[in-house]
């Protein structure tokens, strides 16, 4: 396929998901069917591009060096024009095989789980214009437009957090996930105007594979001094913007409450695609945080809140109930599992594992949903029924709890509520599903085991093996620090991640229901099960395209296939990475922490499942209540900025504006209103009074000459007299 | 020096018919009884006749042109004079009054 | 003091003292009277003018014809005596004629002025030209002029210039032509009226006295309503 096609599909393949939701807004907003055909054909289509696209290219050797593509102008600025197009290289093909394909299995997902919903075409109106959006920052090629995607997305996000806007938890969350990722979006603003202002360019060819461009950044010494040069500071700016969009500390608060949103959503957003931009983006300036120093401030700056993320959000998902709290501190801390990498230089390693977690965080997110749904049917079947116990009084409570449909979300603080209103996402209610469920049960448990990285079989596995070898590699055998307290940091992560997938597998499908809720939960439709087992596929066998060329047995096993994503991605960087010799250490490490953390958790939980009523032995834990309490980030952030802004806006808002500002206006009115009265009052002496003069005036002379004409013969003598001697004087006197 | 004439400047006669006439004038727009008014016209005329006779007198006396036109000054005036009083004794005998201020038609 | 100036001061006294008498005194009669007797000084200027002809046609017309018709009249419309002299202008024409007096000495008195025009800035924009003028003095004539005396025929000189084609004849005849038509006129005027004639007079009045009353009501000058406009009111004389 000649470039110029491929170039015409890569415009093309955002459009469909954007155009759908311009149709779905303006015209189908009243037919559900219609709408959700029209957004997953629209999606369908944008795949087939993308895959397309992604067919072609995949075995092209120096995509990198020269990725296809095409520019129009588009912003005369002054003497030059500022340029943006569209462009497919190795990065971006990865993604355009992973973003489409993940969102079609979301969007027929979708089309099961909110059929209930009665705001169903609104949802799939933002939905596919959240697809469009992901698919155009996946194609953009400079820095402008994939800003304008990502805000677009920001926005999305947003309304679809809040998608159940009556309840209050839910705008809350909403306004939050936008407020935070918004510091993070306003450090990556500068970080582009400071990029725009050093090089005059801000397309990613021009910048990231020009070496001189890059020398000259490293060179320049930042606006700011600080000792690091104009690239770190850029890059730590750039690199703002994906704390915020890739949920890292310190911004990470926003992705639990993001959990308000429908499951597809989370899926959607919070595994594979948003969080997954900022992940993208930060690959993509890979190399300028390369050229700011192999072991520069930016280096380390990423290395650190990576780790620091993978630490907090592994120990705060162990003492979470809510199976979507769980899920949701997981991905932050497989974020900062990325972001760590990125931080010890393993390029490959990063986008493995984004492309590796993009598939079964989905799965697991989906097949929650799934649970969530069986439990919900389980406990309506209950209460229809009139069985007795917390069932039947809680639905009426739980009816009025939700209003929008029987199958709306409910997002719940982490708080034990299960004698009142019955929560079908809390684990403690679950239990047994395995039988009652199994579809479910088995992708939920591929899922896990993947993101648990149990070795060999699951995709996970392999990308952790990896990010694992680069650290011991860079850490322990080359001595850089960074590199090992990253290895130590992400270990025992990797544990914690084992040990609380397992509890969470185990007290949602082992044992025996805990509620009878459980006890009468069913199986999902086939629209939801079906994207599940897809999704189950990739989780097992993606991790094969970049096993490592010495690994024992496997590495034989593919051939020329080994590092088969390393070989199509390292074109991307001006340097290759050289690949590493196969160490059998961090490999042993990967195998221990998985099946270690995950035989701990069946100690724990599978062994002796859970009762209903029994506490969980996580909660003996003395550090329990910190961790279910988040570390205390959130209230902390509510007491350092948002308290003091609410407590000055309404301060303002009283004093100034009532005070201030209104009695100005009013004293403006009256002001106005006596200027206004006193023209009036002009108007009526002076020009009225004038005119009154003037009429009064002639009608005076007129009067006056009236009453010369007396009819008296004497009168007019007299008059004629008087003239005549004037005009005698006049004449005798003047005119001689 | 003036014209003299006897002892007699020019002036005085001129003077005597300027106040004589003066006097009739003030008669003819002052008074409020019509007969009043014509006798004042009849005091203006004669006045202008002494002015005219002692031109004559001291300018030429040889032409006769100042006579002739004193001669017609003293016709028109007897005429008029008839005339006017005519005319008062028939708005006497149709208004009972001669008060000229009355008598006040001549207008829009 | 010769004996004419005697004589002039005397007379001219007399006939000015007669004639402000006639103008201000109430009594008509006693006006008549002393018309005559301003009349009579008049004549006495005229003797001291040298022109006989006219001091005798002077007493002659004016005392002999005028005087009496003037009398005639005042008795005629005796019902009008006891009024004021005055009547309600006099103040402005004392005061106009007071100027006009001023004006005529200023043209007739000895004094002869030089204006200089230019030197009033208002009266200059009026001035034709600006050059200094004599104004006033009609009288002066250089002196040493000589005042030629009265010729001895200058009687049957006037007599004959009268019927000369080439001098007066004109206006003699017209004179003579306005008094044929002043005579026909004032009797017509003055005649006896007919009864239908005197009725009609009266009707005449008695409608002007309507309209004149009407028009004061509609000023609001008079009380009572004012009736409807002329178009309306049926009138029985033709216009």
């Amino acid at each position: 396929m000649s470039h110029e096609s491929i170039t015409t599909l890569l415009w093309l393949a955002p459009l469909p998901p954007l155009l759908a939701f311009a149709v779905i807004a303006l015209f189908t907003n009243r037919y559900r069917q219609t709408s959700s055909t029209i957004a997953v054909l629209s999606m369908v289509a944008s795949l087939v591009m993308s895959f397309v696209v992604f067919f072609n290219v995949w075995q092209m050797k120096d995509l990198g060096k020269k990725p296809i593509g095409g520019q129009i102008g588009w912003l005369p600025t002054g003497e030059t024009v500022l340029n943006i197009g569209v462009v497919v290289d190795p990065l971006g093909a990865t993604f355009l095989f992973m973003v489409p394909l993940a969102c079609t299995l979301i969007f027929i997902y979708s089309v099961g789980y909110m059929s209930a919903d009665p705001r169903y075409t609104r949802f799939f109106a933002y939905l596919s214009l959240f697809a469009g959006s992901m698919m155009g920052l996946v194609v953009s090629d400079n820095l402008l437009t994939l800003f304008i995607f990502w805000e677009l997305m920001g926005f999305c996000s947003y309304s679809l957090i809040g998608f159940f806007y009556q309840k209050p938890s839910a705008y809350k969350a909403a306004v939050k996930a936008f407020m935070t990722t918004r510091v993070g979006d306003m450090l990556l603003l500068l970080g582009m105007v400071y990029l725009y202002a050093q090089t005059g360019t801000l397309n990613f060819h021009e910048i990231l594979r020009n070496e001189e461009v890059l020398k000259s950044l490293a060179a320049a010494p930042a606006v700011l001094g600080l000792g690091i040069s104009a690239a770190g500071l850029i890059a730590i700016l750039i690199f703002g913007g994906t704390v915020g969009k890739s949920a890292q500390w310190p911004l990470h608060v926003w992705l639990p409450d993001a959990m308000e949103g429908p499951t597809p959503v989370s899926a959607m957003i919070h595994a594979a695609t948003m969080v997954s931009a900022g992940i993208f983006m930060l690959l993509r300036f890979f190399p300028l945080l390369v050229a700011s120093g192999e072991h520069g401030t930016a280096f380390t700056l990423v290395g650190l809140i990576g780790a620091f993320t993978a630490f907090l959000g592994a120990t705060i998902a162990v003492a979470q109930y809510d199976i979507k709290r769980v899920l949701a501190f997981s991905t932050i801390s497989q974020l900062g599992f990325m972001v760590a990498a990125v931080g010890i230089g393993a390029y490959v390693a990063a986008a493995f594992h984004l492309l590796t977690h993009a598939f079964f965080k989905a799965l697991l997110f989906l097949a929650s949903g799934s649970v969530i749904h069986g439990v919900e049917h389980g406990h309506h079947h209950v209460s229809h029924h009139g069985h007795s116990g917390h069932a039947g009084h809680s639905e009426h409570e739980h009816d009025a709890h939700d209003g929008h449909g029987h199958h709306g979300d409910h997002p719940h603080h982490d708080d034990d509520q299960a004698g009142h209103a019955f929560d079908p996402q809390d684990m403690r209610n679950m239990g047994g599903l395995r039988h009652r469920m199994p579809v479910t049960f088995a992708t939920f448990l591929i899922g896990g085991l993947a993101l648990a990285g149990f070795p060999f079989i699951t995709a996970g596995f392999w990308s952790k093996d990896e990010i694992f070898a680069d650290a011991y590699y860079h850490g322990l055998v080359k001595g850089d620090g960074l590199a090992t307290l990253v290895f130590v940091v992400l270990v025992l992560s990797a544990l914690m991640t084992a040990f609380y997938t397992m509890r969470q597998i185990a007290m949602t499908f082992l044992g025996q229901p805990r509620s009878e809720a459980a006890a009468h939960a069913s199986e999902s439709v086939p629209s939801m099960t079906f994207p599940l087992i897809v999704l189950s596929v990739f989780a097992l066998f993606i991790g094969f395209i970049n096993i490592p060329k010495d690994f024992p047995v496997f590495g034989a096993l593919v051939g020329d296939g080994a590092y088969w994503l390393k070989n199509f991605i390292a074109s991307m960087l001006l340097e290759k990475p050289e690949p590493l010799a196969f160490n059998p250490v961090p490999v042993l490490f990967s195998i221990g922490v998985a099946l270690g953390g995950l035989a701990l958790g069946w100690y724990v939980y599978a062994r002796n499942p859970l009762q209903a009523g029994q506490t969980d032995p996580v909660e003996k834990l003395p550090v329990f209540n910190f961790l279910a309490n988040r570390w205390y980030w959130d209230e902390l952030y509510r007491k350092i900025f948002v308290n003091p802004l609410q407590a000055i806006a309404d301060n303002y808002s009283r004093v100034v504006d009532k005070n201030v500002i209104d009695r100005i206006l009013e004293g403006g009115y009256a002001l106005g209103a006596r200027v206004t009265r006193g023209f009036a009052e002009f108007d009526r002496v002076v020009i009225t009074g004038f005119s009154d003069a003037m009429g009064r005036l002639f009608r005076g002379l007129g009067d006056w000459g009236r009453e010369l004409q007396t009819g008296q013969v004497q009168s007019y003598l007299l008059s004629g007299l008087v003239m005549v001697i004037a005009i005698l004087v006049f004449f005798l006197f003047l005119f001689q | 020096m003036q014209n003299v004439l006897n002892g007699i400047p020019l002036w005085w006669y001129l003077v005597v018919s300027s106040a004589l006439f003066c006097i009739g004038l003030y008669g003819t727009l002052a008074r409020k009884n019509a007969i009043a008014l014509l006798m004042g016209v009849e005091l203006m005329l004669n006045a202008a006749n002494i002015n005219l006779i002692a031109f004559w007198r001291y300018l030429a006396p040889a032409s006769s042109g100042g006579l002739a036109f004193a001669a017609f000054v003293l016709v028109v005036a007897a005429a008029e004079a008839a005339v006017g009083l005519a005319l008062v004794i028939s708005v006497y005998r149709a208004t009972r009054s001669i008060d000229p201020e009355k008598l006040d038609k001549m207008k829009l | 003091m010769t004996i004419q100036q005697v004589l002039f001061i005397v007379i001219a006294l007399a006939v000015l003292g007669s004639a402000v008498f006639v103008v201000t005194t109430r009594n008509l009669f006693r006006a008549a009277l002393m018309m005559i007797a301003a009349f009579f000084g008049i004549a006495g200027l005229f003797v001291l003018l040298d022109a006989g002809l006219f001091a005798v046609a002077q007493v002659l017309i004016y005392i002999g014809a005028i005087s009496i018709l003037v009398i005639f009249a005042v008795m005629l419309t005796r019902g009008m005596q006891g009024m004021v002299p005055r009547n309600s202008q006099a103040t402005a024409a004392a005061v106009t004629v007071a100027i006009v007096f001023a004006v005529l000495l200023l043209l007739f008195g000895p004094l002869r002025l030089t204006i200089d025009v230019a030197r009033w800035p208002v009266l200059s924009l009026f001035a034709a030209n600006t050059s200094p003028r004599d104004v006033g003095g009609i009288a002066w004539t250089p002196p040493g002029q000589v005042i030629p005396p009265v010729p001895d025929t200058y009687i049957a000189d006037f007599g004959r210039s009268l019927v000369d084609l080439n001098q007066y004849l004109l206006p003699f005849l017209l004179i003579a032509f306005l008094v044929d038509v002043v005579l026909a006129g004032a009797i017509f005027i003055a005649r006896q009226r007919r009864p239908a004639e005197v009725a009609e007079d009266r009707q005449l009045q008695a409608e002007e006295e309507a309209e004149e009353a009407e028009a004061m009501r509609r000023a609001g000058a008079l009380p009572g309503p004012a009736s409807l406009p002329e178009g309306a009111v049926a009138s029985t004389s033709d216009h």
